[in-house]
């Protein structure tokens, strides 16, 4: 279908790579700053910029690399066709992210002269990492969807769908893992609402899963039973959230001295907007 | 019972048999994950504590510092019930008279979770007796 679809294109401006790749970073920027601007204006985050583990930080950096490439392989600012493409991608998506948090934080007055080099790099490292999300992200939402390889998608493998799902997971539950309110509304409910929570976060990931089966997808072919999909795309899925729920939560020094159970009702409650990012992965890119 | 029906069972069968066994195993796995979870909080459901928060306190450490002393003091929610900004007093003790207080609070301290905190004392600690009591919360 892609296929017919594009032999009936209208013929399109011809583009220099050069200009093609500076339009693709100017939307990167935008994506930075559209998926990215809410983090950037919490308080939490730039707190977290000083006191986070060092440590911690350096591996989310690192974590997020490879998750970057292989967002940049189902999306990324310029169509890719080959994996070294896409780390290069991956590494422009960070530096833009930087760029973009280090402007931002700036005009806030969050970044000062004087300022300890300690506390510059963590902000910017933590608010970097959101913002190279968006960056990548920015070419599906605010690109020509013509210019994408659109096979990438539409042939997804089982594993592919599962990584999606972990990029929505980890960008959706980044914006708000560290806030307060996820310790707060931890605290506050009782633990037959976790459970709720947690039936609620897997019914309506389920809900996406199936709807998704209806937009013909090559990698859940048409009549698939109910629960073959619930096995094989939901629970996993719903695992993930939580997985990097648990994650970011130890990133940003949530776990210590906590009692499982506590632990359990916060990742559960993270979770929440996790499971809905990894279910909406799919249709954002 | 009609072939037809037999033919769709076939159907599925065959559909089903065509999936790898990975995504099985992965899907195992998940389940795993998300049972644990829920398992968890259903355990806690069912039989958790609902005693009321109680806190225990204890002195972690005394360092020395430039000006003064910091005591560092580590509080344990020994209840079933979350507490938000506990408050707590710190006296320093010589014989009977209290020389110095100070006092301090934690933002949040779910059920049988720990937090650490610091007070300042310009008066050596270890040359008294500290007296620890945490003065009240918030539900949260």
């Amino acid at each position: 279908m892609p296929n017919a679809a594009a032999s009936n294109k209208p013929p399109r401006r011809e583009r220099s790579p050069t200009r093609q790749f500076v339009v693709g970073l100017a939307r990167a920027f935008g994506g930075a700053l559209i998926f990215s601007l809410p983090i950037f204006m919490t308080l939490e985050m730039w707190h977290l910029g000083f006191y986070a583990d060092r440590l911690r930080l350096a591996v989310l950096l690192v974590v997020m690399i490879p998750v970057l490439v292989g967002l940049s392989h189902y999306s990324g600012f310029e169509p890719t066709f080959e994996w070294r493409e896409d780390v290069v991608d991956a590494f422009v998506a960070y530096a833009v992210g930087f760029i973009a948090a280090f402007v931002v934080l700036a005009l806030f007055g969050e970044l000062r002269p004087g300022m300890p080099w300690d506390e510059i790099a963590g902000k910017l490292a933590l608010q970097a990492v959101p913002g190279s999300v968006g960056a990548l992200l920015a070419e599906s939402q605010l690109g020509i969807k013509d210019e994408q390889p659109e096979e990438d998608v539409e042939n997804c493998t089982h594993t592919g769908e599962l990584f999606l799902m972990l990029v929505g997971a980890l960008f959706l539950a980044l914006s708000v893992a560290p806030t307060e309110e996820i310790i707060l509304i931890a605290c506050r409910i009782s633990a037959v609402q976790g459970v709720a929570l947690a039936m609620v976060s897997l019914i309506v990931m389920h809900v996406f899963v199936y709807a998704m089966e209806f937009r013909g997808q090559a990698s859940i072919p048409e009549g698939t039973p109910h629960w073959s999909l619930l096995v094989r795309y939901t629970v996993p899925g719903y695992a993930l959230a939580l997985l990097s729920s648990m994650y970011l939560l130890w990133t940003f020094g949530r776990t210590e001295g906590n009692a499982p159970e506590h632990l359990a009702m916060a990742t559960v409650v993270l979770g929440f907007p996790a499971s809905i990012g990894a279910a909406a992965a799919r249709l954002m890119i | 019972m009609s072939a037809s029906t037999e033919k769709k069972t076939a159907a599925k069968k065959s559909h089903l048999a065509d999936i790898p066994l990975v995504e099985w195993i992965i899907g195992a796995a998940g389940l795993m994950i998300v049972a644990v979870a829920v398992g968890v909080l259903v355990r806690e459901a069912v039989a958790g504590d609902k005693s009321p928060p109680d806190v225990k306190l204890t002195v972690e450490a005394i360092a020395p510092l430039r000006n003064g002393y910091l005591v560092k003091v580590r509080a344990e929610n020994e209840g079933g019930e979350a507490a938000a900004r506990v408050a707590i007093e710190v006296e320093l003790l010589n014989q009977t008279q209290v020389v110095e207080k100070t006092e301090t609070q934690f933002e949040y301290l779910p059920a049988h979770s720990t937090r650490e905190a610091g007070v300042f004392f310009t008066g050596d600690p270890r040359e008294g007796e500290l007296r620890l009591r945490a003065l009240g919360f918030e539900a949260p």
